[in-house]
C-alpha cells in the first residue's frame, strides 16, 4: 500500500529501494545461505533532503541516501551471526552471508538475543505514517523556506540558524519463506536558534512530524525570534528552589527517558524507583505496580492508531498505559531472564501484553485546560523555562536525580508578570519529584522528537511546578 | 589478492568454516580472506569514478568541488561473539556562489550514477543562490596529485591476527583476572575489542588526489571483582580508549600489570574510611584521565572556529570565546604556565592522517600558548574568517587541518585534533603529588560523561574514586563529590602540571553537526594541581 502511494507522489524520482528490489535482494541473499536454519534478513534505506543555514546564510544543502542490508543467520548447528553491508552487488551479498555465517561459527551458544524471525508482512497500520506533503517538500522549497525564515532576524541585526531535515525511509524484513514485507515512512523537522550578533541573547523553536504541513515553519520562525528579542541583557538571579512552568519542550527533555526507566526487572529486584520493598510473608521485592507514584491527573500512555502517535506497524505493537491517574499500571522487560532451571524467558514472554521494546520512546502525557498566560498570571515569582540543553546528566538511577541546563529564553515571572531575562541556569532535579509537585496542567502538544530511524512522536502538556531545584548560575547564552 | 579472495568465494564457506575452527593462528592468507564483506575491487577503480562526478559538478556550474569516498570496516569481538560490518559511501561537496551544496550515497561502480551525484551537488548549492551574498574564500593549500599513505600500524587487525586469537587473550585477561590473590569472583565483567579500518579517498576540481589507509582500535576491560574479606573492587583499564594503532594496541603493553593494579588500589580504598565530601573550595589534584576530559571540553570543542561563530547554534552550541577577532593573541584564559597543542601527526593517535578532509596536510599549531588563545581549529573555509589575526601575526592565511567527515556520506566540518596538554617542567605525577599535598582533595576518576553548558564554560565533573588528602596520604574515600567549575576560572587556578611522567594519551570523541556527526581525536595530558577548586556535593538539590 505505501509502495503505490509513493509511485503515485512521484513516478520518475524514486529515492528508495522499491519492494520488488528489496526482494530480489533478499532472495538473492538466500540463495547463498548454508548450513540450514534460519535466515533473517533485513534492508533499511534512506532518503534525506537536508538544509542548514547559519548567520542568516544556508550553509549546506544536501540530498543523501544509503541502503544497508543486515543479514542475521542462525545455521542449525551453530548460534547466531550478524554481519552487514550497504554493497548491493552480487559478490557483495555473497559475501556478507559468508561473514554472517563465520561469525555464527565463532560465537557461543546463546549469547545473542533469542533469534526471531519476523512476521511475514506488517500489520496494516491504522494511521498513517507516510506523508506526501513531507516527500514532496524539494530542495526550491527548502531553499526559500530558509530564505524567508532569516529575512525578519537579518533586519533586525540578529542571526539565524537552523537545520530543515525531510526524510523517507523504507524498511523490509524478510519471513521463514522469504516473502518481504516492506513499508516506507517520512519524517520532518525543522529547528532553529535566532541568536544577539554578541551572543547576549538566543531563542528556539523546534518541531517534528512524519507530515510536513503539520510543521508550521513560520510560526516556529517567529517563536525562535520574538524569544530571542525578549531575552536580551539576561541578568544573573540567585539559584534556588523557584516554582517553574515548563514549556512542552521543556517537560519533554525533562521526562524524555522516564519512559525508558519503567523497568520490571529491577523493581523485581529491589532496584530503582519502582521498587515497592521486601515483602517477607511471600519472600519477595515487590514493585511499585498499583501505588500512586505522580500527580493524580496525569495519565502516561501510547496508543500507536493515535493519528499523532502513529509509529512504525510492528507486530505485537499494541496501546499501553504506563501511568493512569498517577497510579503506575504497566512495567516492561528490557532483557530476557535466565531461570534458576536454566529455562530463559524470551523478551517475547516476558513482555506479552506489552509493545515491542523499541517503541517505547514514544508517548502521550494527559494535561489540563490551564494556558501558559493563566500559568504566568497566577504566578507570584517562578521562573519560564523554553527547554532543557541536551544532554541531561543522571545523578542517581534510584531517584531518577538528574542534572542539566537551561537553554534558549528563560524568564524570571514576578506577580503574575514577566518581569526580566535571566541568565541560564543548572537544574538538579528528578522527573518524579517534578510531577509530583504539579500545580497547573496545560494542552499536550506535539513536541520536538526527531529520530533517525524511527518515528518516535512525543506529546506534552506545559506543566506548572512548585519547589523546582536550581543549583547554579551560568553565563553561556 | 583479487584471486586468492575469488577462489574463496568459490570454495564456500563451508570449507572456510572448518579453516576457522581449527587453530587460533591461522595462516595470513586465510585470515585476509576471512575479513573482507566487500566484493574485491582494485583502489585504483576509483579514480575515473571520482573524476566522474568532479567534472559533472564542473559542467553544471560548481566553482570549486570535492569527493570524499570513504570504506569501512568494522570488528567487534568479544570473549563470546565475533560481528563484522562493511561499506563504502561516497559524497561530493559543491561550492556555487558561495553556497554547498551536498549530495551522497552508497559508492556503486558505475559513472553515470558518479555523475548524478555531481550534478545534484550543483543542483542542491544553487536552490540556495537567492540573491543574498555569501562569500567563501577558501584558504590556500598545496595540491596532492597522487598521493597515497597507511598509517603504519605493526599489526594489522583485519590480516595478521584471526578473531579466534584476540578472543582468546580477551579470556586470558577474564580468567587472570579473577585468580589474582584476594579476588573470590567476578561479579561483572566486560572483555571487548574493537577494530577500525578505513580507506579514506579525497579529489578536488583543482587537482588533488590522495588516498589513505587509517586504523584505530579500542577495547573494553571493565571488572567488578568480590575480596575474600567480603569487600569488594574493580574498575576500567584506562588505556584501551581508541588509538591510531592495530592490535598492538592490546599486545604492546602489560595489560594484566594495569589490572592487578585496579585490583591493589580497590584493596588499598576498602580500607579507608567512607564518607560524604564537605562542602568547599579545596586544592585539588585532578587525574590525567581527568585532565585530557577537561582539555576536550573546554579548550578544544570552544576553539572549534565555526563553532564560536555561531555556526553550530542550533545544535551543541556556541563558545564562550565570543568573538574571535577579540580573542586570539590576546585574551588570557589561563595561567601562562598552561600551553596547548593540537596536531594530527602524532603516531598511535586516533585523529592522525597524512591529509584532512579537504586535501590539507596539517600542521602542528598552538591552541593556547603561554595562557592566551593563539589559534583555532579551522577549515580552509573557516581559516579565512580570522585571516585579519593571522596577518597582523605576521602568519599565513591556511588551513589547521581539521576537517573531517566520520563516512563518505557525511560532509566534513571542523573536528577536534589531536590535543596536547604540554607537561610541566618538575618531575611529578599523581602519586607524587598526593605525597607533597598538605590538605586537599585528589580526584583519581570521574563519569566520563561531564555535565557541561553549550558554550564549554561551566560544568560538573561527577566524582567516582576521590580521596581526602591529609599530610601526603589519602585519609577518606569520599562519595557524592562533584568537581564544579567555571573553563576560566579552573585554569587560570592551575598551580602546577605534572610533568611528561604523568602524561597519559586518551582517545575521547566528541559530536557536532545536524545530522549529528560523531569523530574521536586523542588528548595527552598530565595530572594537575589546582588551587581553590569548587567541590559540592552533587546529589544535593537547592
Amino acid at each position: 500500500m505505501y509502495n503505490e502511494k509513493i509511485q503515485k507522489s512521484k513516478n520518475n524520482d524514486f529515492r528508495l529501494l522499491r519492494s520488488s528490489e528489496c526482494q530480489r535482494i533478499s532472495d538473492e541473499i538466500r540463495q547463498y545461505t548454508t548450513g540450514g536454519g534460519l535466515t533473517s534478513i533485513t534492508i533499511q534505506g534512506w532518503w534525506r533532503g537536508e538544509l542548514r543555514w547559519a548567520r542568516n546564510r544556508a550553509s549546506l544543502a544536501s540530498d543523501r541516501r544509503d541502503a544497508v542490508v543486515v543479514v542475521d543467520r542462525k545455521p542449525e548447528t551453530f548460534d547466531r551471526g550478524i554481519a552487514s553491508t550497504n554493497q548491493l552487488d552480487s559478490l557483495s551479498l555473497k559475501s556478507v552471508v559468508c561473514s554472517a555465517e563465520r561469525s555464527a561459527r565463532l560465537n557461543f551458544d546463546r549469547v545473542l538475543p533469542d533469534f526471531i524471525v519476523p512476521a511475514p508482512t506488517f500489520e496494516t497500520p491504522q494511521v498513517s505514517i507516510w506523508s506526501d506533503a513531507t516527500y514532496n517538500m524539494g530542495a526550491t522549497d527548502r531553499g526559500r523556506l530558509v530564505s524567508s525564515l532569516t529575512k525578519a532576524p537579518e533586519e533586525k541585526g540578529m542571526l539565524s540558524a537552523g537545520y530543515l531535515e525531510i526524510l523517507a525511509a523504507e524498511f523490509a524484513t524478510t519471513d521463514e519463506d522469504g516473502a518481504v514485507g516492506y513499508l516506507t515512512h517520512t519524517q520532518a523537522q525543522l529547528s532553529l536558534t535566532v541568536r544577539h550578533p554578541q551572543g547576549a541573547a538566543s531563542g528556539w523553536a523546534g518541531l517534528s512530524s512524519y507530515d510536513w504541513s503539520a510543521i508550521g515553519a513560520e510560526a516556529l520562525g517567529s517563536r525562535a525570534f520574538d524569544k530571542c528579542l525578549a531575552s536580551i541583557e539576561p541578568v544573573r538571579i540567585e539559584p534556588g528552589r523557584f516554582t517553574v512552568i515548563l514549556e512542552p519542550q521543556a517537560v519533554a527533555g525533562l521526562i524524555g527517558n522516564l519512559v525508558q526507566t519503567f523497568q520490571r526487572a529491577r523493581a523485581e529486584e529491589g532496584k530503582g524507583p519502582y521498587s515497592g520493598g521486601f515483602d517477607r510473608s511471600l519472600g519477595i521485592w515487590r514493585s511499585k505496580l498499583g501505588l500512586q507514584i505522580i500527580d493524580k491527573r496525569i495519565t502516561l500512555d501510547h496508543d500507536p492508531m493515535n493519528g499523532q502517535l502513529g509509529v512504525l506497524p510492528h507486530e505485537g505493537l499494541r496501546p499501553v498505559t504506563w501511568i493512569r491517574n498517577g497510579v503506575l499500571e504497566s512495567l516492561w522487560y528490557a532483557h530476557y531472564r535466565n531461570f534458576n532451571d536454566g529455562r530463559r524467558a524470551s523478551l517475547r514472554e516476558l513482555n506479552e501484553g506489552m509493545p515491542p521494546s523499541s517503541f517505547v520512546a514514544a508517548y502521550r502525557m494527559s494535561g489540563g485546560q490551564t494556558s501558559i498566560d493563566e500559568m504566568i498570571a497566577t504566578t507570584s515569582r517562578g521562573l519560564l523555562v523554553t527547554r532543557f540543553s541536551n544532554p541531561i546528566l543522571g545523578l542517581d538511577s534510584d531517584s531518577l536525580l538528574a542534572t542539566g541546563f537551561t537553554r534558549d529564553g528563560l524568564w524570571l515571572i514576578e506577580d503574575g508578570k514577566i518581569s526580566k531575562a535571566v541568565k541560564n541556569m543548572r537544574f538538579t532535579e528528578s522527573p518524579l519529584f517534578v510531577l509530583n509537585q504539579v500545580d497547573q496542567l496545560g494542552v499536550p502538544v506535539p513536541v520536538f522528537s526527531p529520530n533517525p530511524v524511527q518515528i518516535l512522536p512525543v506529546i506534552v502538556p506545559p506543566i506548572k511546578s512548585r519547589d523546582f531545584s536550581f543549583t547554579a548560575s551560568t553565563d553561556a547564552v | 589478492m583479487n584471486s586468492t579472495r575469488r577462489k574463496f568465494i568459490a570454495n564456500g564457506a563451508g570449507a572456510l568454516g572448518a579453516t576457522a575452527l581449527i587453530g587460533n593462528v591461522p595462516s595470513k592468507s586465510v585470515t585476509q580472506q576471512l575479513s573482507n564483506i566487500v566484493s574485491p575491487r582494485d583502489d585504483s577503480i576509483y579514480k575515473p569514478l571520482l573524476e566522474a562526478a568532479l567534472d559533472a559538478a564542473k559542467e553544471a556550474g560548481a566553482s570549486y568541488a570535492d569527493v570524499r569516498l570513504v570504506h569501512t570496516r568494522n570488528r567487534r569481538i568479544s570473549i563470546l561473539t565475533v560481528g563484522d560490518n562493511e561499506g563504502i559511501t561516497v559524497g561530493i561537496r559543491s561550492l556555487v556562489d558561495g553556497y554547498w551544496g551536498f549530495a551522497a550515497g552508497p559508492a556503486v561502480q558505475d559513472a553515470d550514477s558518479m555523475r548524478r551525484l555531481g550534478r545534484e551537488s550543483v543542483f542542491q548549492a544553487k536552490q540556495n543562490t537567492l540573491g543574498q551574498v555569501r562569500q567563501v574564500l577558501l584558504a590556500d593549500r598545496p595540491i596532492v596529485q597522487n598521493g597515497s599513505w597507511t598509517m603504519p600500524v605493526k599489526i594489522d587487525p583485519f590480516v595478521d591476527v584471526h578473531p579466534d586469537e584476540v578472543r582468546d587473550y580477551l579470556k586470558s585477561l577474564e580468567v587472570f583476572t579473577g585468580a589474582i590473590s584476594g579476588v573470590v569472583s567476578m561479579l561483572n565483567g566486560v572483555f571487548t575489542c574493537t577494530f577500525n579500518t578505513q580507506l579514506r579517498i579525497y579529489a578536488s576540481t583543482d587537482g588533488s588526489y590522495c588516498t589513505q589507509k587509517v586504523y584505530s582500535t579500542s577495547g573494553t576491560v571493565l571488572f567488578a571483582v568480590a575480596f575474600s574479606d567480603g569487600k569488594g573492587g574493580g574498575g576500567t583499564v584506562e588505556s584501551l580508549t581508541p588509538a591510531g594503532l592495530g592490535w598492538e594496541l592490546f599486545r604492546d603493553q602489560d595489560l594484566r600489570a594495569q589490572i592487578e593494579q585496579i585490583v591493589e588500589e580497590s584493596k588499598r580504598d576498602s580500607t579507608l574510611p567512607v564518607r560524604p565530601i564537605d562542602v568547599g573550595r579545596y586544592d585539588t589534584i585532578l587525574h590525567s584521565s581527568i585532565m585530557a576530559k577537561l582539555t576536550s571540553e573546554t579548550l578544544g570543542i570552544p576553539t572549534q572556529l565555526d563553532r564560536i561563530m555561531g555556526f553550530e547554534a542550533n545544535a551543541g552550541g556556541t563558545s564562550y570565546l565570543n568573538d574571535p577577532l577579540k580573542v586570539a593573541g590576546t585574551f588570557e584564559i589561563a595561567t601562562s604556565k598552561l600551553n596547548v597543542t593540537a596536531n594530527r601527526s602524532e603516531p598511535g593517535s586516533v585523529a592522525t592522517v597524512k591529509w584532512d578532509d579537504e586535501g590539507c596536510s596539517p600542521q602542528d599549531f598552538k591552541i593556547i600558548k603561554n595562557g592566551v588563545v593563539n589559534d583555532f581549529q579551522t577549515t580552509r573555509e573557516s581559516a579565512g574568517w580570522v585571516s585579519e589575526y593571522y596577518r597582523k601575526s605576521g602568519q599565513e592565511v591556511r588551513s589547521n587541518g581539521c576537517a573531517y567527515s566520520p563516512e563518505g556520506i557525511d560532509s566534513p566540518l571542523a573536528h577536534n585534533a589531536n590535543l596536547v596538554l604540554q607537561p610541566g617542567a618538575e618531575d611529578q605525577d599523581f602519586e607524587s603529588m598526593i605525597s607533597l599535598m598538605e590538605n586537599g582533595i585528589a580526584f583519581r576518576a570521574i563519569n566520563p560523561n561531564v555535565s557541561i553548558d553549550f558554550q564549554g564554560l561551566s560544568g560538573l565533573a561527577i566524582g567516582i574514586r576521590v580521596y581526602e588528602i591529609k599530610k601526603g596520604k589519602r585519609t577518606s574515600f569520599l562519595t557524592n563529590s562533584g568537581l564544579m567549575f567555571r573553563a576560566l576560572e579552573l585554569w587560570k587556578n592551575l598551580k602546577s602540571i605534572g610533568g611528561v611522567r604523568s602524561s597519559q594519551r586518551y582517545g575521547l570523541s566528541t559530536s557536532k553537526g545536524e545530522p549529528s556527526q560523531r569523530s574521536f581525536g586523542s588528548v595527552t595530558a598530565p595530572s594537575v594541581l589546582i588551587g581553590d577548586a569548587t567541590i559540592i556535593d552533587y546529589k544535593r538539590k537547592a
